[in-house]
């Protein structure tokens, strides 16, 4: 990641807070955790289906917060959903990280395109007073019965085309990955700028008994590019319990409800390796066991600054 | 008792401490009132043990480590890693061939595990340092460089009497540390108790004036001994230290990498005298000590090393016969756990263990490239006992002295991979006893001959057979290293590291001229090392994760030769008494097959000064280093350097006391100096131009 926007992002994000769309900063729910060294710059969204609980932690700040208040466009109490990841090329010169809360119901690859009927929330960092905040758009804002603006309608195909190409991009995996595996979760590492001549970027695979697959892609095809690496402790994966959220263009953050732990997962060198974990319970409070995660913020990567392994 | 010394006593070169070891024992209580201060007797250059005070060595050191304490001593260089970190190496020997004791025991630290780790002991808290070659080291254990004792208040075989102190304090100018320190003696006839702190701290220093970051290092030392004299021929010395270090590794790292270690020891010793004719002194030694030292980088704890130590020695002084001999007998039970895991290394963890395959990412890895790399925790944590005897025997002819010394030593060693992730574990399909409990015996044999030809000329001659048994990291260790940026793999078949170590000393004075030359050679069987891997191309393998060259350790032929020679004339003149000394040192070191072994000492000359005169004291010291001439493949070369010294010291005897005042200078020409030993030379650089001054107040 170029050094600027990196010091932008570090920048931007210390002061993020979180507020309705157009609404307040700051919150008593605002707790400083122990620290644990996770990646500067991601904002991290830890979401229980069980308990319909859910924190945001800030990984600059150390901070979480309690995302469940009453007045605001993401509370999700008494609601159930499942949170996902989008990278929106907004205008095809930007993009903009976004957090969609999906209702639990929904299933592109059943219920097709999205309507504002399929989620509960669109998230993203809004600019309030040269601060960034995080906010939420509530689902209703999309209903072209309630005058949702062209613009909106547009997010919304936007959408509906990443979620198709997800489903490509999980097509592609399966005719790869090894016949005694079964595909957990998945994530093509996206650019996080627009860029002229794109490189695709790795694949990461997880499979249900806790491995990673890598694959790069070359002519729509995909190839395993280095040996599986094995997360320490996870023998079990389902899809709507685990996570893989963007860190940089070397890696991820892998979130496994099993061991309720982060794992960051990147490449340095050569392979990507489990680099390090991150308890959940070290950041977040302990009777809190989340289910899902999402994250967003370009995550600042360490080892740019470590001159022994680039 | 004849002794060497009584035979050389009609000589002009000098006496031998060493071989009046017994006689001490025997005539303690005579020699316990008196009182020498401030004075260092010489000891033969010959000794099998060379013994210093430590007050004397740090007014010539460069710095605090033990290896700035040290490397003016021919034939030794220090292995140094940034200001903080100082090891002696020895005639080539580095690490682990080279024993560093407190006492009679084996230093708990880890410094001869890895470049970064300091050192675990501070010398200026020390009342002497010891070097030991010879048959005499094996006594001690089996090293191919000899040994270093340090020796404290309990390791004096008398009791404190009245009431001493002394404080002193120094400082200079950039990077040069600021010390003070005090420490006080209080005793009787029958109870003592003697405490001594001391503090070093220094910033970054410069060269050529570039301020090198990362270079700060703080040190506090503590160290208090209680004295009981139990019975007219026993006397107990209960202790206790402290030592905190905290130190920046000048790398190439943009973050800060830091290193923050503290090690506590607890123990006694018993000294009891005159027991029988033939058995005439027992010194008893217990202990237990415990390390730990933490790496961050940036901030975050990405290593964590704990080393618990219990240990027990026996030393006997006997005769037999016309024989003076020495028995060691000790027994060491030592636990180390490591911990790598970046940002999780505050604590030990135990990871947890699942249905999963042991090893499913090592094997991959294996399977793949053909090497097992690894990314959890580098070793299994291990412990071992370690039993091990050692004697000597002397027999001292007309003219001749002959020794004669043995060590045996039995260890069984642990490997406990609970610690380990279990992808990483190493599966039983690579190596099915790898984690298997492992017995190993060493033997060692060494024979002196010390001969006085004439009044002008001795020589001693050692020829020593010597085992060594690789050490856990050297047989476990699997992972990145961040200090050095390799990627390091031991190898767990390692034998025994077996080495034929030839020395000779020749000393001729004549005339207020001094002449010492020393010549050695050690064939090693299984020399072991590290070394870079390539493939069938010559290019360095580099590891999946990082990108850094892999290094093998491995067991080969080699050689390792040099020599020393050190020419001095004194003379008086009016007042002065000046001595004017020139010393060279060459070695090499070769691997059968080719190539050279790394960081061999670059040739070097010193020439000094020293001028002695009333209450002053002065030297000048002039070192030229010549470039690295000798790579080992991929070694770089290290540029020569020139090197110049300067102390001057006044001493005055007060009513109260003695007062003691000093200015020193190093790197007097500011040279871009360069140690050819030290992993970061290129980015840490020796010191530029430091003055300091300082004084102390002795009561």
């Amino acid at each position: 990641m170029p050094y600027k926007l990196s010091m932008l992002i570090s920048v931007l994000v210390t002061t993020m807070t979180f507020s309705g769309c157009g609404g307040d900063s700051g919150s008593d729910n605002n707790v400083t955790s122990s620290s644990v060294d996770l990646p500067d710059g991601k904002t991290l969204i830890f979401y229980d289906a069980k308990s319909s609980k859910q924190y945001s932690y800030d990984t600059e700040t150390e901070r979480y917060t309690q995302m469940n208040v009453a007045e605001k466009n993401y509370d999700m109490e008494g609601k159930s959903g499942n949170i996902f990841t989008w990278f929106d090329p907004t205008n095809g010169t930007a993009i903009d990280q976004k957090i969609i809360m999906f209702k639990d119901t929904y299933d592109y690859s059943v219920d097709g395109n999205v309507t504002y009927d399929d989620f509960h929330y669109l998230g993203h960092f809004h600019t309030e007073d040269d601060a960034q905040v995080f906010a939420a758009h509530s689902a209703s804002e999309f209903d072209p019965d309630n005058n949702a603006s062209v613009k909106k309608l547009a997010a919304l195909k936007r959408l509906s085309s990443a979620l198709n190409e997800r489903e490509l991009q999980k097509e592609k995996i399966l005719e790869v990955l090894p016949a005694d595996k079964v595909l957990c979760n998945y994530y093509q590492i996206e650019h996080t700028e627009v860029e002229e001549e794109e490189e695709a970027l790795p694949y990461i695979a997880l499979t249900t008994n806790g491995q990673i697959y890598i694959y790069s892609e070359n002519n729509e095809t995909l190839s395993q590019i280095q040996a599986p690496i094995q997360l320490e402790g996870v023998t079990e994966c389902k899809e709507d319990e685990s996570a893989i959220a963007h860190y940089s263009e070397e890696g991820v953050l892998v979130f496994s409800a099993q061991t309720q732990k982060l794992y960051l997962v990147d490449s340095h060198g050569d392979d990507f390796h489990q680099h390090s974990t991150f308890t959940i319970s070290r950041f977040l409070p302990e009777d809190f066991t989340p289910t899902q995660m999402a994250g967003i913020g370009e995550g600042e990567h360490d080892h740019d600054e470590d001159g022994y392994e680039e | 008792m004849i002794t060497m010394k009584m035979v050389m006593k009609s000589s002009a070169f000098g006496i031998s401490l060493f071989l009046m070891v017994p006689a001490l024992y025997a005539d303690t209580l005579s020699l316990e009132t008196i009182t020498v201060e401030g004075v260092e007797v010489d000891d033969n250059a010959l000794d099998y043990t060379i013994s210093k005070k430590s007050e004397v060595l740090s007014k010539t050191a460069k710095g605090e480590t033990l290896g700035d304490y040290l490397e003016a001593i021919p034939g030794i260089e220090n292995a140094s890693y940034g200001p903080a970190v100082g090891r002696p190496v020895v005639h080539g020997m580095e690490g682990y061939r080279v024993g560093i004791l407190q006492g009679d025991m084996v230093l708990n630290d880890l410094s001869a595990m890895s470049q970064d780790h300091a050192v675990g002991l501070t010398p200026k808290a020390s009342k002497r340092l010891e070097l030991i070659k010879g048959p005499s080291t094996l006594l001690y254990g089996t090293y191919s460089g000899g040994v270093i004792r340090a020796l404290g208040e309990e390791h004096e075989e008398t009791l404190l009497t009245g009431t001493h102190g002394e404080i002193y304090i120094g400082s200079g100018t950039t990077g040069t540390a600021t010390n003070y320190g005090a420490k006080v003696e209080v005793g009787d006839h029958n109870l003592s108790a003697f405490i001594h702190h001391f503090h070093t701290e220094s910033d970054d220093y410069e060269s050529a004036g570039a301020r090198i970051k990362y270079s700060d290092t703080k040190t506090d030392s503590t160290h208090v001994v209680l004295g009981y004299q139990a019975s007219s021929n026993q006397l107990i010395k209960l202790y206790v230290d402290n030592l905190e270090k905290s130190y920046a590794i000048p790398n190439l790292t943009p973050e800060e990498t830091r290193i923050e270690m503290e090690q506590r020891r607890y123990g006694g010793v018993l000294h009891t005298q005159s027991l029988f004719d033939i058995l005439y002194g027992i010194r008893t030694e217990l202990q237990y000590s415990d390390y730990r030292h933490y790496e961050t980088e940036g901030g975050r704890y990405d290593g964590l090393f704990d080393q618990e130590q219990s240990s027990l020695s026996t030393l006997f002084h006997f005769d037999i016969g016309s024989w003076e001999g020495e028995s060691r007998i000790s027994f060491e039970h030592n636990k180390l756990r490591v911990c790598h895991e970046h940002g999780e290394c505050k604590e030990f963890s135990t990871p947890v263990r699942t249905s999963a395959e042991d090893g499913a990412s090592l094997l991959s890895y294996y399977e793949d490239r053909g090497i097992p790399y690894a990314h959890g925790h580098p070793m299994p944590d291990t412990s071992y006992n370690l039993f091990s005897t050692g004697m000597t025997l002397k027999k001292v002819l007309e003219i001749d002295e002959l020794s004669v010394a043995t060590n045996i030593q039995y260890r069984k060693l642990k490997a406990n991979p609970d610690n380990m992730q279990e992808t990483w574990l190493m599966p039983a399909s690579i190596d099915p006893d790898y984690y298997d409990e492992d017995e190993k015996f060493a033997a060692s044999l060494s024979v002196g001959w010390w001969r006085v030809w004439s009044d002008t000329l001795n020589s001693q001659l050692s020829l020593s057979y010597l085992e060594r048994l690789a050490s856990s990291q050297e047989l476990f260790w699997n992972g990145f290293h961040h200090a050095t940026e390799s990627y390091i793999i031991g190898d767990r078949d390692l034998d025994k590291e077996r080495s034929l170590n030839i020395d000779l000393d020749v000393q001729y004075t004549l005339n207020g001229f001094e002449t010492i030359a020393g010549l050695y050679y050690y064939h090693f069987d299984n020399y072991i090392y590290q070394a870079p891997l390539a493939d069938a191309q010559g290019n360095v393998t580099l590891d999946p994760f990082h990108l850094s060259p892999v290094w093998q350790m491995r067991e080969v032929g080699a050689k390792v030769y040099g020599a020393t020679l050190e020419e001095s004339y004194t003379h008086l003149f009016f007042d002065h008494k000046l001595r004017y000394g020139v010393a060279f040192e060459l070695l090499r070191g070769e691997l059968e097959g080719g190539g050279n072994i790394p960081r061999m000492a670059p040739f070097n000359t010193t020439l000094s000064v020293n001028d002695s005169y009333k209450d002053f004291k002065a030297s000048l010291r002039y070192k030229i280093v010549d470039e690295s001439r000798y790579e080992a493949d991929n070694e770089t070369r290290t540029k020569g350097y020139d090197w110049l010294s300067a102390s001057l010291s006044w001493e005055k005897k007060l009513s109260s006391g003695t007062l003691e005042l000093w200015l020193k200078g190093e790197n007097l020409t500011d040279s871009i100096a360069r140690n050819h030993l030290s992993f970061l030379k290129a980015s840490a650089p020796l010191t530029g131009r430091q003055v300091s001054v300082g004084g102390s107040f002795k009561f």
